[in-house]
């Protein structure tokens, strides 16, 4: 019997050694990985544009697959509600808080924007609502500023970068899109309510 | 062997290997012999003899008396060494389960390890000489129940995962799409994590084939 229970000890001892490596190690580095990826996906800069590829759709009325699509862009950590309007596909995206118009949230919305425009075919127009104030950008607006349909920009990863980049990353469409002031009423060819 | 020996041995299966069970075994064997000699004596065939022959002693569990003088205190700290061996396997089963939602079952394999570790201790150290009865049969049948109860445990509990898993796609006719290595692992694990508690039955049924080891002779 004590020949059993040392053998029993040292498969207590190899088994533990296993456990801490697994669980502080292995585990630990993993979710620490993943904890940064899911920090990253709140942020326009660093989001895999891969996560929301699932939720393309040729159209507006799946309130499912247009909630979890903005679920996977940034400002996802943000409560919000969603409303769709079918006879226009205007979707209103209604954030509970008051809106911070610093340049990183303007220029998620503006990646968001582009995001669901090129997912959602028939999206016609998207409302930022805010406590002080909305957003409204069109297709129009957003169309004017790319040479390929906007669902291609999609298909190529490369494509997409280059867009974001170019279009949002350097600010030229910040201005238009999402000024500071947000109190004017929208228009076809405004940006704001 | 001939059928009446396969029969007698198949009567002694759970039954501890001891002269008395031994010298039993033989008794009946011969009785068996006999009885199927007076029957083909009789003219009955050689087939129906011997199963005529079965029938007469279908069971020995009247015929043997099942108290067993055991030595309790090793015995008990046999059946504690079995629990502190079991939990070690539990906790090595949950290893896995640590890069899945189930993780925390890893602390609870350890918790239990230490604890039933903490406890053999106690008995090696603390152990009182005595010695008792204990009754095999009622070993059998905690084995035997134990079984049971857990066969519908699992099976209760693996029908509730498919079910939860599957039960949308079967209602709406949709096929289940499972993505990938880690989807998998995720869906294999729900059926996993009930199974570890195997180790429960395991442990009772090793208390059953432990008790005849600690018989006490005369």
């Amino acid at each position: 019997m004590k020949q059993k229970n040392v053998r029993i000890f040292l498969l207590m001892l190899v088994t533990f050694l296993v456990y801490w490596f697994l669980n502080y190690g292995v585990v630990a580095e993993l979710q620490l990985r993943r904890s940064i990826y899911e920090h990253a996906q709140t942020s326009a800069y660093f989001h895999n544009i891969q996560e929301i590829l699932p939720y393309r759709s040729p159209y507006l009325g799946d309130a499912s697959n247009t909630g979890n699509l903005f679920y996977h862009l940034p400002l996802h950590q943000y409560p919000m509600t969603f409303a769709i309007e079918p006879e226009t596909c205007t979707l209103t995206v209604h954030y509970d808080t008051a809106a911070e118009t610093t340049e990183q949230v303007r220029e998620n919305l503006a990646y968001n924007t582009l995001a669901a425009m090129a997912a959602i075919d028939n999206l016609q127009c998207i409302q930022y609502e805010f406590q002080d104030g909305t957003y409204c950008i069109t297709r129009q607006q957003v169309e004017k500023r790319f040479d390929v349909p906007l669902s291609a920009l999609l298909d190529d990863t490369e494509q997409w970068e280059k867009a974001t980049q170019h279009e949002i990353f350097l600010g030229t469409v910040l201005a238009e899109w999402f000024p500071m002031e947000i109190d004017t009423p929208c228009s076809s060819d405004s940006q704001q309510v | 062997m001939n059928e009446l020996e396969r029969h007698v041995e198949k009567l002694f299966r759970h039954q501890p290997d001891t002269p008395e069970t031994q010298e039993l075994r033989e008794e009946i064997l011969s009785n068996l012999q006999a009885k199927r000699e007076d029957l083909l004596a009789q003219g009955m065939d050689e087939r129906a003899a011997t199963e005529a022959a079965k029938r007469d002693i279908p069971s020995v569990d009247g015929l043997i008396d099942d108290q067993q003088t055991t030595n309790v205190e090793r015995y008990r700290m046999a059946c504690a060494q079995t629990v502190w061996l079991h939990c070690i396997l539990f906790w090595i089963g949950t290893l896995p389960l640590l890069f899945t939602g189930y993780g925390w079952l890893g602390t609870v394999g350890l918790g239990l390890s230490v604890l039933s570790g903490v406890g053999y201790l106690l008995f090696w150290l603390l152990h009182p000489v005595m010695q008792g009865t204990r009754s095999l049969a009622g070993a059998r049948r905690r084995k035997s129940m134990a079984w049971r109860i857990w066969g519908v445990f699992y099976a209760v509990a693996a029908l509730s995962v498919a079910a939860m898993t599957f039960g949308s796609n079967l209602w709406y006719g949709t096929p289940v799409t499972i993505e990938g290595p880690y989807q998998w692992a995720v869906m294999a694990s729900r059926f996993y994590v009930p199974l570890l508690t195997v180790l429960i039955p395991l442990t009772v049924s090793r208390f059953a084939a432990l008790l005849p080891q600690y018989r006490v002779e005369g």
